[in-house]
């Protein structure tokens, strides 16, 4: 099949992408570091971390989760603290938080807004070289390995930092350990993060071929 | 730099450009215009900074100057 002539994404298109990116990278980076921070500040007010339910006596009747954000009567619950539901999530409020906690519990938010922030620094260099006509110049094999870095970090790094801050505050709350009707919240599904690092990763390996073969015509008259 | 770009920069080929454009009275611009090739391209070539040679831009040469493959380019003797 001949190669297509048209250009999939014109000069001013990538140059649109390029502003677009760099701005929802600095939009990430601040609104990441900036919500944690906030978060720091609420030390001794309430956190609020997603936890599931432990199946077993006492838990609550799975016909009450589905109330929409409405309290959820749950066994053991010392005062100040409530777990609410919305449509598949259980959320834990819990008042006389620790900065670890505070941390923690929006850990996901901040390992997002670096993401976002490493990504945009990753695919901005990218999407020029596009613009110059050289995709397959050195060094873009490597930012595309490292934009499946940030997707396999983000996607399940920040879940996973949150559910330490769960477990952290269901300690302190004497509801963790055999018998309590709450758990930290399981990872959400990893297989679409999986499959996007591993697209991307396949695609590193596709710029890596590229780079080789833009060198061997590089010099070809 | 890969292996084999390493290799592309050991490489011993010599362009006779310069000599058979004298011979010939030619420029560059009108060998470029002969032959159909770009004169980036054959100053590249004629300045033996070319590490690979199309063999369609070989023949436009060759057609073009009235001569062979190996009148253009020779391999020089080890040092």
């Amino acid at each position: 099949m001949a190669t297509r002539e048209r250009a999939f994404i014109g000069h001013s298109g990538v140059e649109l992408l390029v502003v677009l990116v760099g701005f929802i990278g600095v939009v990430g980076l601040v609104a990441g570091i900036a919500y944690s921070i906030n978060g720091l500040t609420h030390a001794r007010a309430g956190v609020a971390v997603p936890v599931a339910l432990h199946p077993g006596p006492g838990s609550p009747e799975h016909a009450d989760l589905d109330a929409g954000q409405a309290p959820v009567a749950v066994e053991r619950l010392p005062p100040g603290a409530q777990v609410t539901a919305d449509a598949e999530d259980l959320t834990l409020t819990a008042w006389d938080s620790t900065l670890l906690e505070q941390l923690l519990g929006r850990a996901d938010s901040l390992v997002l807004g670096l993401g976002v922030a490493a990504g945009a620094f990753l695919l901005v260099p990218l999407l020029r070289s596009v613009q110059r006509g050289r995709p397959f110049a050195p060094g873009n094999a490597a930012r595309v390995g490292g934009l499946a870095v940030v997707v396999l970090v983000v996607g399940i790094g920040g879940p996973f930092l949150a559910r330490i801050g769960s477990a952290v505050v269901l300690a302190r709350l004497g509801l963790s350990g055999p018998g309590s009707v709450l758990t930290p919240a399981g990872l959400p599904s990893v297989l679409t993060v999986l499959l996007t690092a591993a697209l991307l990763a396949a695609l590193a390996e596709a710029f890596r071929r590229g780079e080789q073969l833009a060198e061997d015509v590089d010099g070809l008259v | 730099m890969t292996a084999s770009a390493d290799r592309d920069d050991q490489h011993r080929v010599v362009c006779h450009l310069d000599r058979l454009l004298e011979e010939r009275g030619m420029t560059l611009a009108a060998l470029a215009e002969a032959a159909g090739v770009t004169v980036v391209n054959l100053s590249v070539l004629k300045n033996d900074r070319a590490r690979a040679v199309r063999f369609s831009t070989l023949t436009a040469i060759c057609d073009a100057l009235g001569c062979q493959p190996g009148d253009v380019l020779s391999v020089a003797l080890r040092d």
